[in-house]
Formats: structure tokens, sequence, C-alpha cells
């Protein structure tokens, strides 16, 4: 591909008579950006235009459901209840009139992945999920920053040992390699001196707490820069170099577009992202407005995570369901929210399917079908639920099958709640 | 205006329909945008493991291949070696331990300086049959008396205390020299939270991996058995099985779509339907004239020994016993504790042993420390360092490995380590899985002479 074509696909979707703004586009944005659509989202965002419905994910109504289960946060920590933690986020995305910010939340948690096995206390780590929440959308540089200073990732990164003259690397390692620019785009001696940068900022009855008298206050040269430099310094540092952009921008392809940007693409996306000042929110709406977005190829592209598959199955059947079950079973799926498995977070992709992983999302919509109560779906009909739930075609065979095994189910709540589970457990509803 | 792969989507019916590449503007698009690297793919789009699950559900038993297995037994809140390898000729041990220490005459003596607790018969059975080595003194250089880190080195096998979270058995799993694929290659029964010392450390997957298939090097944690399966809840028998059925249909129909992120789901789908099913006939059909006594690790062992007899080439197991935190009122507290263990490992053994299977399992025990050696004022223990491990299999040269900690030179109150416990690891990862272990522990360790 040429960069030309690379730049072109970064360009706004343009609707026409023969590539309409249609249902199924819709349907794939609130998927993408959120968790999913019921048919009266859908006719929504329909309504809005690609843009609209774009600014809504982020800024529509939020709901007082929401807005009460958000503030039962402070509740929730008292606990200190790993399973009532994981309960109340899936809630919140269940309830999210504006899912965009959810989302964003979740992806800088599989980025900045801190584990509450380690920190062990949850008030630090619903500390860092507000952090995500509200500011996941903002520049990055200043996200990285209250990263940096943040309880629950300096109790995670074992910042307490970083001091003068015995500097522990963990941070600074981690910010070079996870954070901000991947591997191989920084030396060693950039970990090694950084780290100095870093010592004295440690946390102290669960807040961060510059210790001076831990702090070495020489001179450091970091990416062949020299000064005294304090950790501020370096993160700004780190936030400016062009690999930054450029190593966002991929993850960030890949999580909201396609998991396999070839490298002219790569390269586009990161010299619009460093345009844009690494706003992600800014730059995000207009990936989500991109003609790469509503390509062809990148339909039915992603395999959902188990956040993605428990909450858009909960959301678009208008089930409800128990948060502490669904907290259960999102973690026998694999993902355990706020215990993610290593720094590097989930690996994601392919890497969440596995035999006992697909067992627990076939047992999980099963759980789901029998909701006490459950939205209706147009006539009931096996189209009318495959459209709800499926983006894109199912070959007639299996159609048919499903058609003739809830055929002499004569009961139409039976008939719907079989429907549901089956098609839930579909390969296609794996993917989206 | 673009077309190709890249290119809007005017048409979805017409997608799957349209072979990829099929118009020249399109293909260059493909071939340019992707390398190559799905194309060559292709080929290898079927997980691999998926091979292994359809060898067993063709009825290949694993366990008749003679592939190794290693069984872990996690002894949760550091068991007290002092009380379970009894030095019974030392004096130092009856001084420090007024109240709790086991009497000469209880002890089940194996050699002139120790001997096992009253309550392990069927480990006395087991060592004098000479299937059950005991490790005497293993701990690591500086040790830490807190749980939650030292249970964190022991499952990491990592004394610097890294941010890597992964475990020394997940690393294992990830290295498949000489082993098949596996459905289900490491498995945790117990609980639905993954030990550390199974979660893998992989690189983020390139592109190259993501067209691979990672996910059969993952373990999984379950509850029990009872949970690999379609549950089918709420529903008949009869219905539960049609309705098995119908998924398993859906998903082994083809797809006009034959690579990608669809097919690869499709066929993983697929064979955890066959596999899940396979599993259930085999444990429906799996009997033992063994009777395995009422205990929690009983049914959890007798489970490790329901899905290797199915042969799904499992090459890992972990289970965990806990409750070993005695700070008071121990005696009662061990003693029931080490007669589950001993139990319903002599149980397992009996077991595999009338299955033909015994000479595949190696079986080994770990806890985060040992206790102190002087009680506390509660006739209970404190956290402490080394203790004794225990090595039991078809495949183990039986017997005492060292000498007992000398209890007359402590650093701290606590015995001084002789066996470094990443050698036992080594043991069990090279000697006995046939996998290289210094990368897996980070540096060469010696293994121990005793499988």
């Amino acid at each position: 591909m040429i960069d030309g074509d690379a730049k072109k696909l970064l360009e706004p979707f343009e609707p026409s008579a023969e590539d309409p703004w249609d249902r199924a586009k819709a349907a794939h944005l609130l998927r993408r950006g959120g968790f999913g659509g019921t048919a009266l989202e859908i006719d929504a965002a329909l309504k809005a235009g690609p843009e609209g419905a774009v600014h809504a994910l982020a800024e529509g109504d939020e709901c007082d459901a929401y807005r009460d289960t958000l503030a039962l946060g402070d509740v929730i920590v008292a606990s200190n209840d790993l399973e009532s933690l994981q309960a109340w986020w899936l809630l919140r995305c269940v309830r999210a009139g504006r899912p965009l910010r959810e989302k964003i939340a979740l992806f800088w948690h599989g980025h900045f992945a801190t584990s509450l096995a380690k920190v062990e206390r949850a008030r630090l780590m619903l500390r860092q999920n507000r952090l995500f929440l509200e500011r996941g959308l903002g520049p990055f540089e200043e996200l990285l920053q209250a990263v940096s200073r943040d309880p629950a990732m300096l109790v995670w990164l074992d910042s307490n040992d970083n001091r003068r003259g015995k500097p522990n690397e963990n941070y600074a390692r981690e910010l070079m390699e996870l954070f901000s620019l991947g591997l191989g785009n920084y030396a060693e001696g950039d970990v090694k001196e950084a780290a100095r940068a870093f010592t004295g900022w440690h946390v102290q009855g669960g807040e961060f707490f510059f210790d001076a008298d831990k702090h070495d206050a020489g001179s450091k040269t970091v990416f062949g820069k020299s000064g005294a430099w304090d950790g501020g310094d370096v993160v700004a540092m780190c936030a400016r170099r062009p690999e930054c952009a450029a190593f966002l921008a991929r993850k960030l392809f890949e999580f909201f577009v396609h998991p396999e940007p070839d490298p002219a693409l790569v390269a586009a996306l990161g010299e619009s992202l460093r345009a844009r000042g690494l706003r992600i929110g800014d730059w995000l709406a207009s990936l989500l407005q991109s003609r790469a977005f509503y390509s062809r190829r990148a339909r039915r592209a992603v395999i959902k995570s188990p956040v993605d598959f428990a909450v858009g199955l909960v959301r678009v059947s208008g089930a409800t369901v128990d948060g502490k079950a669904m907290a259960r079973a999102v973690a026998s799926m694999g993902q355990s929210l706020f215990a993610p498995p290593t720094v590097k977070g989930w690996d994601g992709g392919r890497h969440w399917i596995s035999a006992a992983a697909l067992l627990a999302r076939v047992n999980f919509a099963a759980a789901v079908s029998r909701s006490p109560k459950l939205d209706a779906f147009g006539d009931g009909s096996v189209d009318a639920l495959l459209a709800a739930f499926v983006d894109g075609p199912i070959p007639a065979p299996v159609r048919d099958r499903l058609a003739a095994h809830v055929a002499p189910l004569h009961d139409p709540d039976t008939r719907m709640r079989t429907l549901i589970r089956t098609i839930a457990s579909l390969p296609e509803s794996h993917l989206c | 205006m673009l077309t190709g792969e890249w290119g809007q989507t005017p048409d979805d019916g017409n997608r799957q329909s349209r072979p990829l590449g099929s118009d020249p503007v399109s293909r260059r698009g493909f071939l340019g945008a992707i390398g190559g690297v799905v194309l060559a793919s292709a080929a290898f789009d079927v997980p691999r493991f998926l091979v292994r699950a359809a060898l067993a559900a063709g009825g290949q038993p694993a366990a008749k291949s003679g592939e190794r297995v290693l069984v872990v037994v996690q002894l949760q809140g550091g068991n007290d070696g002092l009380n379970t390898v009894v030095p019974f000729a030392m004096d130092d041990y009856y001084r420090r331990r007024p109240s709790i220490a086991i009497a000469r005459a209880d002890v089940r003596k194996l050699d002139d300086v120790v001997g096992l607790h009253p309550e392990m018969s069927g480990m006395e059975s087991l060592f004098k049959d000479g299937r059950l080595a005991i490790v005497q003194g293993v701990g690591y250089p500086d040790p830490d008396r807190s749980h939650f880190r030292s249970t964190e080195i022991w499952e990491s096998a990592d004394l610097a205390g890294g941010a890597s979270r992964s475990g020394w058995l997940g690393r294992c799993l990830c290295d498949r020299s000489g082993h098949g694929e596996s459905l289900l290659p490491g498995v945790a029964l117990g609980g639905r939270e993954m030990p550390q010392a199974l979660v893998a450390d992989r690189p983020r997957p390139t592109r190259n991996d993501a067209a691979g298939d990672e996910s059969a090097s993952s373990a999984v944690a379950v509850e029990s058995l009872d949970e690999f399966r379609v549950r089918g809840e709420g529903l008949s028998p009869e219905k539960a099985a049609l309705e098995r059925k119908l998924l398993a249909d859906l998903a082994g129909e083809p797809r006009i779509d034959t690579e990608g992120s669809l097919e690869f789901v499709r066929q993983s789908l697929s064979s955890t339907f066959a596999a899940a099913e396979r599993l259930h006939d085999a444990v429906s059909r799996y009997s033992s004239p063994v009777n395995y006594p009422d205990f929690d690790l009983a049914r959890k062992l007798r489970q490790v020994a329901q899905v290797h007899l199915a042969g799904f080439g499992t090459r890992i197991f972990f289970v965990t016993l806990g409750g070993f935190d005695t700070h008071a009122s121990q005696r009662q507290t061990q003693a029931l504790l080490l007669r589950e263990l001993s139990q319903s490992l002599a149980a397992f053994v009996a077991d595999l042993r009338h299955h033909g299977a015994l000479d595949q399992v190696l079986v080994m025990t770990f806890s985060e420390f040992g206790r102190r050696v002087e009680e506390n004022g509660s006739a209970g223990t404190d956290h402490g360092t080394a203790a004794p491990l225990f090595i039991a299999g078809g495949g183990v040269k039986g017997g005492l490995v060292g000498a007992h900690p000398r209890l007359d030179d402590l650093v701290d109150g606590d015995v001084k380590f002789a066996v470094d416990f990443r050698r036992v690891y080594a043991t069990a990862i090279e000697s006995w899985l046939g996998v290289p272990s210094a990368s897996v522990l980070g540096a060469p360790f010696d293994p121990l002479p005793i499988v």
C-alpha cells in the first residue's frame, strides 16, 4: 500500500448512494465505540449520522441508573472485595449512556495494567479507575503524568524501593517499554538514568509523596539530553517522542479497528495522532469516522473481549443480571478486571479463545437467556434475533438449522430465550 | 475511490462470496497491507491444539502414550515442616516445642533421625514402596516471611520480585519441547482464580503470533470439571442434549470465509464442543475400585486422575490444600490437614496404579514457608523458612534427600535452607517433563537425582 492510500483511509467516511450510512454501520460503530446497541440506540445513531453518532458515544445523555452506579464506588471499596469491584465496573458498562468513556477506561486498564493482587487496597484501584474514566479521552501526556503519580501504580511497580543511590528500574522500564515507546525505541541507558529521575517518587498513606531526601537530584542523561531531570521531565520527554504517537496509535487502532494494521498505515496513524497533540478523544473521534473504520476489512475483524461479549449480550438483550455472577463469568472467560495477569495486561485477540473461555461464554449466554426480564425483538423470528445480535451474514444452513430447532417451540417466550442463547453461542457472536 | 479489503462495504451479503484478491486493485491492497503474513499463515489458521483435540476426540488416550504429567499440590499457609517430617532424634526439637512436639513413640520412623507425622500412614507406605522422595530443608536465600511475598517467590521462581507476574509452570507450558498440543495443557482445579504459578509470560503477540495459536499454551482454572461443559441449566436432560447437538452442528457448519478470525473461532468452538462431550463421556465412563476418602483434596485429585485418564494430554495440574497457617492450637489443625494430604495422595497413587498410569505421573508438594523452630505462646508456630517437600510417583527414586537441617545452628530462630527450591523445580521441569529449565527459571539449577 502506498502512503497516499494510508492517508486516505484515515479521511472521513462519506456516505454515498452505493455506500450509505445504514443500520449495519451504525451497529458496527456502537459495538466498537461502546458495547453494542439496541434497536432504539441504532435508530438514534442512524439519525445522528456518522459524526453525531460518534459524538453521542462520548457526550450523549447519561442516565440516572449509571450515575447511581458510579456513585456507589466509595461504598464498594469499603469491602476491599475484588468481585464487588468487578461487578461494579461491569454494571457501569451495562448502563453507560456514554459507553466510549468506559471503553477507553478498559483500554487504559489493559495498557497500564495494575492488579489488586499486589496493590491490595481497592480504594487505590478505584482511584486509578476514575483517572482512566475521567481523563482517558484527554491529552495523553497529562494522563501519563497522572499515572506516574497514581498511588496504585506506585505500589504496583515498587516505587518505594526506588531511592537515591539504590535505584529500582521497575517504573522507568515499564514507562518506556509498555506505556509510551515500545521495545526497541529506547536504550538500556535511558532506563537506568530515568530510574534515577524517579527516585523519591513514593507512596505514603495511599497518597503520592515526593521524598526529597530519597531523590537523586544529580544530572541524568535521557535520550541524549542531560539535566537534573525529575520524573515529570522524563514523562514529558517520553510522551513527546514521535515513537510514542506511533506506539499508541497502533495499539488504539488494533483495539478499535483492526488487529493487523500494515506498516504504512501505522506510520500515518502515528502522524495523525501527533498532529492532534496526542489528544486521545479528538483523534479517536476521527478514527471512528474514518474510511478504515467502515472498511470491509474492519468489519467483524475483532475478537470480542470477555467484557465486550458479556456486556454486549446483556445490553442488547435487555437482561437483568446479578453483577457478581456476571463478574465471576467474565473472570471464567479469562478477564478478571482489576486483576490483569501481568504488567503487560491481557494479550487479547486470539488469546481470548480457549476451550474453557468459550464454554464460559456459552454458559453465560444461557444464564442471560434465563433472565426474568428480556427485551422483545421485532416479530421474534429467527431473522429478527439474528439481526439484533450478530453482525453480517449467516450461512443459510445455519439459519435453517436454527429455525428447525425452534419450530416445535410454540411458546413465544421459550422460543425467544432459546434463540438468544443459541445465537449468542454462534462463532459470529464472538466477533465484532 | 478505495477498493479492496480496506474499501467500503456497499453490500454485506457479497462480502463472503467474493474471493480475496479477486481483482487487481484488491490484490495489491491485500498483499501490500499484510506483506504475505496472512497468506502464509492461512495454512496454519487451524489452531495446532485442535489437532490434538481431534486426536483426543478420536479416542487415543494420552494415558497410554507415555506422556509425563506433573501434579503440583500447594499447601497454603505455610506448613510446619518440623511436625511433618519429625526430627525425633534431635533433643533441640523437644526442648523448643514442649507442648506441640510429636512424641518419639508416635513418629512413623523413616530412619534413625526423622519420621513422618502419625497421621501420614499412606505416605509412609509410599515411602517404604520407594515411590516417595522427601527433600529436606528446601528454601531460598534471604527468605521472606510474608505469605503474599513468599508465595509470589515460590510461584514465580523469581527472587528479585520484578513486575512480571508470570509463574514457573506457565512459562514451562510456553515451551513445547517434545510435547504435542493439548486443548487443556494446564489445569488448576478447585477455584476460578488462576494461580500465579500457571500464568504465562508471553511477549505481546506480533503479527505472526496473532495468526498462530498461542491460546494453546494457556492454562485454565476451573472450580470443578462440571464447569467444562455446556451445562444446559434449566433444561431437561433430553432438551439439554438436543441443544448441545444443535450448538455443535451450528459451529461445525462451514462458513464461506475460510480464513481469518471467524474461521479460527468457529474451529475452536467446534472442537471445544467435541472435547467437552468427550471429557464428559470419559469422566462418566471412569470407574475405579479405589475409594477416595471424603476430603476436598481427594475430590480434586480424583478429577485430576479422570482428566489424565481421559487422554487430553494435560501436562500440568495444580491443586491447593489450604489452612496450614497454624499460629494457634496447631496439633489438631495440622493433624487433620496431614491426614487429608496423606490419605488423598495415597488414594490418587493407588488409582493411577490400578489404571497403569502411575509411571506417567509426578506429584510434588510445596508451601510458601516452613515455621519457626520454637513454638509460640498459643501452642502454635509462627512464620519460618525452609521445610521439607514431597515428591511422589512411579518414576521417582524414593528416599530421603539431604540431611535434616540442624536445630542447633539457626538463623533468626529458623533452620538454614540446604536445597534451593529451584533445584526441585529444575527436577520437575527438566528431568521429568523434558523442558529446558534454565530459561524457565532464569538461571541454570542442578536437578536432584530423584527421577
